[in-house]
């Protein structure tokens, strides 16, 4: 009876009251709304004249194609040498291997325009291999990028690496495979997920790299940030630069969401 | 012999892991390496599988000296107590990875995990993936995957360590059917359960702080065990310090006649359900002359189902707890009750005090 006393009049729900829930979402959708949401509508308004004429500008089309080329080889390069890299700091084991791999978060710490000018020391026309036309070539732009992006891949590999049991990289050589076997049929069909991550996470970084660009000053190396750039703040041509940080950023969006949508397929069938 | 182990020492860092191994297993035998965690066993092993390298001693496949040789090229089958099993890849895959390792052709591939699935009873499963599988299911997949390459010698590191209890009985039964399936390969079994040892070993090798302590058939190493340690882990002996006299030992002041201790020897050993509990007749005791046995006290009881298992105190024995299994249909005695523990002198052995 004591305990049907009390429950009397006593209502339980896990539900939150709807206007207690306002009161957390409301702040930050505002705060989004005015710090990100609203500078992007002004940019896609005063775009708004320009569209045709930059579309059809030759200029344009060779960024936006040597943005692709340099973020698609970026990244390639990255996904090489970070494997590369992650699977000799995991399993040849070799004295300073930790020193080497927390060296790897150090870099995700430096700007990236470091590493273009540590390049103008080593390819500039009076650094040490004195490779002249080199440094103003695309292939600096892309040696730059791997060089500076190649730890964001090597990050998640490694943890993912450092997951991996032992016993099934055993059990896989007592079955006959020798190392190049197990690392193709073993390791790195685990640690596809963080390479597809940390692929992903390049490819998005390298798209709309401007620093390294920027440093190097390369010839024939117009990417859309640094037309976004020229356009914006040398020529003044606010219409057409904001066109072409309207096409970066559904470029962004639209590699980000077909990203997410892939991972979160192979996620769903992973669980 | 099939599997040879000289010498064998492995060291990890400063840390000896295995100390002067000698073991040998032939085609056909099972070895049970048996011993609590640290004891070696996984190590000696691993060395055989080809894991570890080890600091001193050889280890020889079928008279060929392997130790150099990489895990890749030894041809061992190998079962882990986690299963290790691919997660990317279907059971079929699985088992059939070794095979393409091998680079056997893709008929003789299919043929050969189609008869692997059915030994272990998985056909209907082979397109599933790990994750699909129970633990048993997945045990038996890593066990069909082990068996697929034909190998010589089957390693089982405890195989059945991550199961729960009845599905523990039920592989065990599964494994003795392998085991008569696959009659020529010799199997060695790492494990810390005794009656898992029992049940499926021809020898038993019991290992303590990275060495062997001794290895025998299991049933002598059962009923005469020749260390204390081995009478202790392998059935939970019961162990009591003797001191000769004329005819026999005596125990606690109560001589059991017909034993002869031989040099060193210094503990009586007898298994818990061997010892007969009776109730004294005067409380207290009434001295040792009285009694069929050894005087001691009840302490405590616990039920075990199919016994109850009594833990008593010895007079005379400051320190030394006797445990007794008494038959569940049997009287037990309450707690703080004075009994005498009767010794029949069939069911005892004496044993070296080897500091266990």
């Amino acid at each position: 009876m004591a305990v049907e006393a009390l429950g009397v009049g006593a209502v339980v729900s896990n539900r939150p009251r709807p206007d207690g829930r306002w009161v957390w979402v409301l702040p930050p959708l505002l705060l989004i709304a005015v710090l990100v949401v609203y500078p992007l509508v002004l940019v896609a308004v005063e775009s708004a004249p320009a569209w045709g004429e930059v579309i059809a500008s030759t200029e344009f089309r060779s960024a936006l194609l040597r943005t692709v080329q340099i973020a698609v080889s970026s990244t390639a390069g990255c996904l090489v040498v970070g494997t590369f890299l992650a699977v000799v700091i995991s399993f040849v084991p070799f004295p300073g291997a930790r020193i080497v791999a927390g060296l790897v978060d150090t870099m995700l710490a430096l700007p990236s325009f470091l590493v273009a000018l540590s390049f103008t020391f080593i390819y500039g026309s009076t650094g040490i291999l004195r490779a002249g036309g080199f440094l103003t070539s695309p292939w600096a732009v892309v040696l730059a990028e791997v060089t500076f992006y190649t730890p964001f891949v090597m990050r998640p590999l490694l943890a993912a690496m450092s997951r991996l049991p032992r016993a099934q990289l055993d059990v896989a050589a007592s079955l006959g495979a020798g190392p190049w076997r197990v690392l193709r049929q073993v390791v790195l069909p685990e640690v596809r997920p963080a390479l597809l991550a940390g692929g992903s996470l390049t490819l998005l970084l390298t798209l709309n790299e401007f620093g390294i660009v920027l440093f190097l000053g390369a010839k024939g190396t117009t990417t859309l940030p640094m037309l976004v750039h020229t356009k914006g703040i040398v020529m003044f041509d606010y219409p057409g630069a904001c066109v072409i940080a309207v096409v970066q950023i559904a470029l962004s969006l639209g590699l980000y969401a077909v990203l997410r949508m892939a991972l979160g397929g192979r996620r769903a069938r992973l669980d | 012999m099939t599997v040879q182990l000289q010498d064998v020492t492995v060291h990890f860092g400063r840390t000896c892991a295995l100390e002067g191994l000698d073991l040998s297993v032939a085609a056909g035998e099972t070895v049970a390496l048996l011993g609590p965690s640290g004891s070696g066993k996984s190590t000696a092993l691993k060395a055989v599988a080809g894991f570890v390298r080890p600091s001193r001693g050889r280890v020889r496949l079928a008279g060929n000296d392997v130790t150099d040789l990489p895990p890749a090229k030894r041809g061992i089958g190998v079962v882990v107590q986690q299963y290790a099993l691919f997660p990317h890849l279907r059971v079929a895959d699985n088992v059939a990875f070794g095979l393409k390792a091998a680079r056997k052709p893709r008929a003789e591939v299919a043929e050969r995990v189609g008869e692997m699935l059915e030994m272990v009873g998985m056909t209907a499963y082979a397109r599933r993936f790990p994750r699909e599988l129970s633990g048993g299911q997945q045990q038996r997949v890593a066990i069909a995957r082990a068996l697929a390459i034909r190998p010589p010698v089957l390693l089982l590191d405890e195989p059945l360590a991550a199961l729960d209890a009845q599905l523990r009985a039920d592989m065990l039964g599964e494994l003795q059917k392998l085991r008569r399936e696959v009659p020529d390969i010799a199997i060695v079994y790492v494990t810390h359960d005794q009656s898992e040892a029992l049940a499926l070993a021809d020898r038993i090798a019991v290992m303590r702080d990275a060495r062997l302590v001794d290895v025998a058939p299991a049933a002598e190493l059962y009923a005469a065990p020749p260390s204390a340690f081995t009478a202790s882990f392998l059935g939970g002996a019961n162990l009591l310090p003797v001191e000769p006299v004329e005819g026999g030992v005596k125990v606690a002041g109560h001589v059991v006649p017909g034993l002869q201790a031989a040099p060193g020897e210094s503990l009586l050993c007898i298994r818990p359900h061997a010892i007969r509990l009776e109730a004294d007749a005067v409380p207290g005791g009434g001295g040792a002359a009285g009694r069929a046995g050894v005087g001691g006290e009840v302490l405590g009881v616990q039920w075990r189902g199919a016994f109850n298992q009594v833990t008593c105190s010895v007079d005379g024995l400051a320190g030394v707890t006797v445990r007794v299994d008494v038959p569940a249909d049997r009287r037990v005695p309450e707690v703080g009750a004075d009994v005498s523990l009767v010794l029949p002198v069939e069911a005892c052995s004496l044993v070296l005090a080897d500091g266990c």
